[in-house]
């Protein structure tokens, strides 16, 4: 459920108002969701839309949306000791890990600034995923991008935001 | 304290600065044997992630006046700018504190590197009055976004 807009109609919300979230527990008891987006220039979600179109002989065309393939990609990502997402990816990387788990939650998030908090959660939904690191190294640091591939079951869930961690309300 | 004062402090805490000066100073020289100052030539942004944190390097010049009588001085002064150069460059750390517009964020100095240490005239004309040296210091700090 959306909270009170107060962010004027017809501003333009800067990238920092739409916010990733990833449960570094990959599915453990106490969910934990980190913000993604340190050192990270740009990330979109591809939507991968699958689009037929077909023009019938009467010319008329029809455009059918068969479904979406959201995949991301985290083009930089630094090993940071005692983060929980780099503990997650060292243990992949490390026993070359396959299937569930690689599976985790994300929550995106659309917040909007308020005068009386911090951060004001308008809308938030999560998501099943797969996370699969694809290299490991680099020149500066320890980096370990990773793709997120969306599963599905989407939902809309209600939550608070601080300290770059978004908790889901019960 | 901005950029500007956090770079001071870090400069003037070079353990051989004693060997040139009691200290530097902003903007300012006298050109007197053992004046140091340092100059800011201005901030730009680098690159900003998606959590609106900022990467940006302050430029900076010192300006530094010695005796350079002989080569056996002229080679300490260089020596000390070299060394002073090295040692710039395992710096790391130091709170920078910045407000615009109203708001204030934090950062913290993250890289500093240094180049074009070489003399950069010699104020009265006559090299027994003493040379000043310029060397250019380069400071990348982050500022926290959300």
């Amino acid at each position: 459920m959306p909270t009170t807009d107060s962010m004027a109609s017809g501003t333009k919300y800067e990238r920092k108002y739409l916010a990733h979230f990833i449960d570094t527990t990959f599915g453990g008891t106490s969910a934990s969701y980190d913000r993604l987006g340190k050192d990270l220039d740009d990330y979109s979600i591809e939507l991968n839309p699958e689009v037929e179109t077909k023009k019938n002989i009467l010319g008329e065309q029809s455009v059918n949306v068969k479904g979406y393939e959201p995949q991301a990609s985290v083009g930089t990502y630094y090993a940071v000791k005692g983060d929980g997402l780099w503990e997650k990816l060292n243990a992949i990387v490390n026993n070359r890990a396959t299937g569930s788990q690689l599976e985790t939650t994300v929550i995106d998030a659309l917040i909007e600034p308020t005068s009386s908090s911090p951060l004001n959660v308008a809308s938030a939904y999560k998501e099943d995923v797969v996370i699969v690191p694809q290299s490991i190294g680099g020149s500066d640091g320890i980096q370990i991008p990773f793709d997120i591939y969306y599963k599905g079951n989407r939902t809309a869930v209600t939550g608070t935001i601080a300290s770059g961690k978004f908790t889901v309300s019960t | 304290m901005n950029i500007i004062e956090r770079i001071k402090e870090i400069v003037n805490s070079f353990p051989n600065i004693s060997d040139f000066t009691s200290g530097a100073r902003i903007d300012f020289t006298s050109n007197q044997i053992g004046d140091v100052a340092l100059y800011s030539m201005g901030d730009s942004l680098l690159r900003k992630d998606i959590l609106d944190t900022e990467h940006r390097r302050h430029n900076f010049v010192l300006y530094a006046t010695n005796q350079s009588i002989n080569d056996y001085e002229r080679l300490a002064n260089s020596s000390f700018l070299l060394e002073l150069g090295y040692w710039l460059e395992k710096v790391k750390g130091g709170e920078v504190e910045v407000t615009i517009q109203g708001e204030t964020r934090t950062g913290t100095v993250e890289k500093m590197s240094a180049s074009n240490a070489m003399i950069f005239s010699v104020p009265t004309g006559d090299v027994n009055d003493g040379v000043t040296y310029q060397i250019q210091i380069y400071a990348e700090y982050v500022l926290k976004g959300e």
